[in-house]
């Protein structure tokens, strides 16, 4: 419950990102009831808006399933760390990963020692506002008529922008923005996009690894 | 492959990482790998921001310049909401423009 509450300011940032899925969804094409279903089965907000970057594109499903695995990547190491301090059973380890992101797990984080019951509240609370802001999103989507000569197709990498500025906070991270924005640029010409995508996350992420791993930088942590 | 479908398997993949973190808490994963793991979807979310941004068929560099926009707002407010707003506003506005 304390995690559930805590997470009620998060409601402001998960509302507006449901919204631009919702939005982006129906901009695409999608049926409103996939687009919903798919907020209450992925609850990824990064998976499902490159979901419909990728459906409207025509990608296969494989590099859609692909995209969606290196995106949440994070969420191998949260589960990590979840699951060494709450060492949860079965069921806990079900509805504790349910909920997983990244967003409840830094706040159920913050409110002292990380439990399974503020871990999986602040995850419920997150998932709510993820929803109705889905459903709000489908909403003034159906209400616009042609949303796509009005530029509703530039929400995407407009949430995505959101989300990934923040993550950029040192110099190795900017060497992976600015690796992956080169090797994309030069894949879309040559491969389809979700290909170039999926060959920019590989490339970039590793020289970044390779930018923080190299001595100078490790002589500073 | 039918819509709802893929949506099952999105959802299947994901839940698959997030109990394998779970499942696999005693495990230890080497440091370096680790780190990498941390840049991967900031790899990933830029190439899907240039990929959607490059590929739009109708007005290509005033989406180019909102999002730009979007991105110094990002950096300085740091609230998703400006972010998507700020950038369609820019884009409207450079639309009517031009």
């Amino acid at each position: 419950m304390r995690g559930f509450l805590a997470m009620l300011p998060m409601w402001t940032g998960a509302i507006p990102v449901g919204l631009a899925f919702g939005l982006a969804a129906r901009g695409a094409g999608i049926d409103a009831l996939d687009a919903q279903v798919m907020s209450l089965l992925v609850f990824s907000a990064a998976a499902q808006i490159s979901a419909v970057s990728l459906i409207d594109d025509g990608a296969p499903a494989i590099v859609l399933l692909a995209t969606t695995l290196l995106l949440n990547v994070q969420l191998l190491l949260l589960g990590l760390a979840a699951g060494r301090e709450t060492r949860p059973g079965w069921l806990g380890r079900i509805s504790g990963a349910f909920f997983l992101t990244e967003g409840s797990f830094g706040v159920a984080a913050a409110i002292g020692r990380l439990t399974l019951p503020s871990l999986v509240g602040a995850g419920v609370s997150m998932y709510t506002g993820w929803n109705i802001g889905t459903a709000l999103g489908i909403t003034v989507g159906d209400a616009i008529p042609d949303p796509r000569s009005i530029g509703i197709d530039l929400v995407a990498p407009l949430a995505f922008l959101a989300v990934l500025v923040p993550l950029v906070r040192n110099r190795p991270a900017v060497v992976t923005v600015v690796v992956a924005a080169a090797i994309v640029l030069i894949l879309t010409q040559i491969v389809p996009s979700g290909v170039a995508v999926l060959g920019a996350g590989v490339g970039g992420s590793l020289a970044g690894a390779w930018f923080a791993g190299r001595p100078e930088m490790a002589a500073r942590r | 492959m039918t819509t709802l479908a893929i949506v099952l398997l999105m959802a299947a993949s994901v839940f698959a990482i997030r109990i394998s973190g779970f499942v696999a808490a005693r495990a230890t994963i080497p440091p370096g790998w680790e780190r990498a793991l941390g840049y991967v979807p900031i790899a990933t979310l830029t190439a899907l921001v240039v990929a959607s941004v490059t590929n739009r068929s109708e007005q290509m560099s005033i989406g180019i310049v909102a999002a730009m926009i979007a991105a110094a707002i990002s950096w300085r407010v740091r609230k998703t909401w400006a972010c998507i707003v700020g950038g369609m506003l820019t884009y409207w506005l450079l639309a009517l423009a031009f």
